[in-house]
């Protein structure tokens, strides 16, 4: 029973430097009020869970759905950006998932804090969000 | 102030919200536009939390984000506010940089400038 955000890729030209070991430039938003403000997560936490599906001008992508899928967390002014995580890069970045116009949809269920405590995203009840 | 303060946060935040669906269209010259925009809707916030109320110019907003540099010792403050005026000027003459020029200066006004702007502008109304 996770969180579930639908979000617009972005490009960035390279994630922030103090995540760019973990990070690739690009990311999906969620506003920080569903994730890192209840979960008090910060900047460099990892955010775990599934792709539900993305789409490119309507069109689903094969073969990405139920793919696993992590992000690395930067907060700018109450939004969440997610930066995909340098283990999902590969199979987006294969699937040509580098340009803007791609629509994401995942199911987020878990955090990891840098001090490596987990935490279970909203175990109890599905949100669903839009970034 | 603190009420006017906060208005013109929720302005940046629509300013931020028009910056982001200009960015995910990968409307670069938009996108900087409306980040130029945040950033002053910002600025006036953060000069209302400490009772100064800056007037709607270029010239003032420069002056205060300096000196705030300054106070902070954070050159890399000054450094992305001067991107942020080369993204004005970009929407008013597109082409004068490249592609990978803006997305770099556009990362900087973001990750360095809003983020730190906005950070400040809540703490000190926290304080209240």
């Amino acid at each position: 029973m996770p969180l579930l955000v639908s979000s617009p890729i972005y490009i960035s030209d390279a994630p922030p430097s103090s995540i760019a070991d973990e990070a690739r430039y690009v990311f999906i938003t969620v506003p920080s009020r569903w994730l890192s403000k209840p979960y008090e997560l910060s900047d460099g936490d990892i955010i775990s869970g599934e792709i539900v599906e993305v789409r490119y001008k309507g069109e689903e992508l094969e073969g990405l759905s139920g793919a696993p899928a992590s992000f690395v967390l930067w907060t700018v002014a109450r939004v969440d950006h997610l930066y995909i995580h340098k283990s999902t890069w590969p199979l987006l970045r294969d699937h040509g998932v580098v340009y803007e116009g791609h629509v994401m949809v995942v199911r987020l269920d878990r955090a990891i804090r840098t001090s490596g405590e987990e935490v279970q995203l909203y175990p109890k009840r599905e949100i669903k969000v839009k970034g | 102030m603190s009420d006017e303060a906060r208005e013109k946060l929720r302005i940046a935040e629509e300013h931020m919200d028009n910056f982001y669906r200009a960015l995910a269209r990968g409307e670069l010259d938009k996108a900087g536009e409306f980040l130029w925009a945040t950033v002053n809707a910002l600025v006036h916030a953060l000069a209302l939390t400490r009772g100064e109320r800056l007037p709607a110019k270029h010239g003032p907003v420069r002056d205060f984000v300096r000196k705030l540099a300054g106070e902070l010792e954070d050159e890399a403050l000054w450094d992305a506010f001067r991107d942020a005026e080369k993204l004005h000027a970009n929407f008013y003459s597109p082409g004068i940089f490249e592609e990978e020029e803006l997305r770099a200066m556009i990362d900087n006004v973001v990750n360095r400038l809003v983020r730190g702007l906005y950070e400040l502008a809540e703490s000190e109304l926290r304080k209240g």
